[in-house]
């Protein structure tokens, strides 16, 4: 089991055991890494909070208590990274409204398949941050309902409305303009 | 156990978790696909707009680290410390040095303390410093020779 054997490789990583160190890294990076991009929609802001989710990871692990999943915790540790940047951002753009952009998908075949993929990554990006928080664990990730909910600590339900909002919302901008 | 599947709920689930029921929540999922069974026609506009949006967020690629990334993720982690010898690993390696430092000395000494006694052969004059080497008493000898 993952969780049995991310125990035994958290003790050998926070002994600074170098096998262990890179299979953390490489089981949870991309996760971490895909979580921080669709929150922030920028690949190199999304690299820097991995870096410092990771940083904070190996500072915790010589005392990790297995209370929670590994995966779960690093998991909340980047989001909520993800929240102060993007707090940090709106604070930054307060007085200067960011430039609306168009991320309706058109009905003609113009859009191609990259075009269509940039309007539906942007247009996450521009959720509120729950929503798409919500909507990246659950319909872009692996994530069980459970430890969605884990991650962004609120219920179940709490996540179902989140994700039936994020769904509309993204409803809204991406597919009835094209329909109008 | 079977559960009671309203249409009102059905379509809330279908919203939230996309046109899959086995996104479901598990405690509502076989009542859910019940209904569906039942009467899909009920849900087709609703389907029909999940799965759109279904297909449009499995078009988002995964997000995969650079190797540089992975590269820096595993060197920010701390490296193990070197261990410190322990006074017993450091035993054998002193000892051994100790062993051949008594051994010199005690050459040194028992060469210094010989006898100057003549003796009558070669091997009698090897056997005497060895034995006043190791701090023995070689007059004894030296008169059993004689």
């Amino acid at each position: 089991m993952a969780f049995s054997s991310d125990l035994d490789q958290i003790t050998r990583a926070a002994a600074g055991e170098r096998q262990a160190v890179s299979a953390l890294v490489n089981r949870y990076s991309p996760g971490v890494l895909a979580l921080a991009t669709r929150m922030l929609g920028d690949r190199g802001e999304a690299e820097d909070v991995t870096q410092e989710t990771f940083i904070r990871a190996w500072k915790a692990l010589p005392d990790w208590e297995p209370r929670a999943k590994f995966s779960t915790w690093l998991h909340r540790v980047a989001l909520n990274l993800c929240y102060d940047r993007l707090r940090k951002r709106r604070e930054a753009t307060m007085a200067e409204p960011p430039e609306q952009v168009d991320m309706a998908l058109r009905p003609d075949d113009a859009l191609d398949q990259a075009e269509r993929v940039k309007a539906v990554e942007a247009a996450i990006a521009a959720l509120p941050e729950r929503q798409a928080a919500a909507l990246t664990l659950c319909a872009l990730q692996d994530h069980s309902q459970a430890e969605a909910a884990d991650i962004m600590e609120i219920s179940v339900e709490a996540l179902e409305s989140l994700l039936a909002r994020a769904r509309r919302a993204l409803r809204a901008v991406l597919m009835e303009r094209s329909e109008a | 156990m079977t559960q009671t599947m309203t249409d009102a709920r059905l379509i809330e689930l279908i919203e939230a978790w996309g046109a899959d029921a086995t996104a479901y929540p598990e405690s509502e999922r076989d009542a859910a696909k019940a209904l569906l069974m039942k009467a899909p026609e009920r849900f087709a506009a609703e389907l029909k707009a999940a799965r759109d949006m279904d297909a449009l967020l499995g078009g988002v690629p995964d997000v995969m680290p650079s190797p540089a990334l992975t590269a820096a993720l595993i060197g920010s982690a701390p490296r193990a410390r070197a261990q410190r010898r322990s006074w017993f690993a450091a035993m054998p390696r002193w000892s051994a040095v100790g062993a051949l430092a008594s051994l010199a000395i005690g050459l040194a000494i028992g060469l210094g303390t010989t006898q100057t006694a003549p003796t009558n052969t070669t091997e009698e004059a090897v056997d005497t410093l060895i034995y006043a080497a190791l701090g023995f008493d070689t007059t004894y000898t030296q008169e059993a020779a004689q």
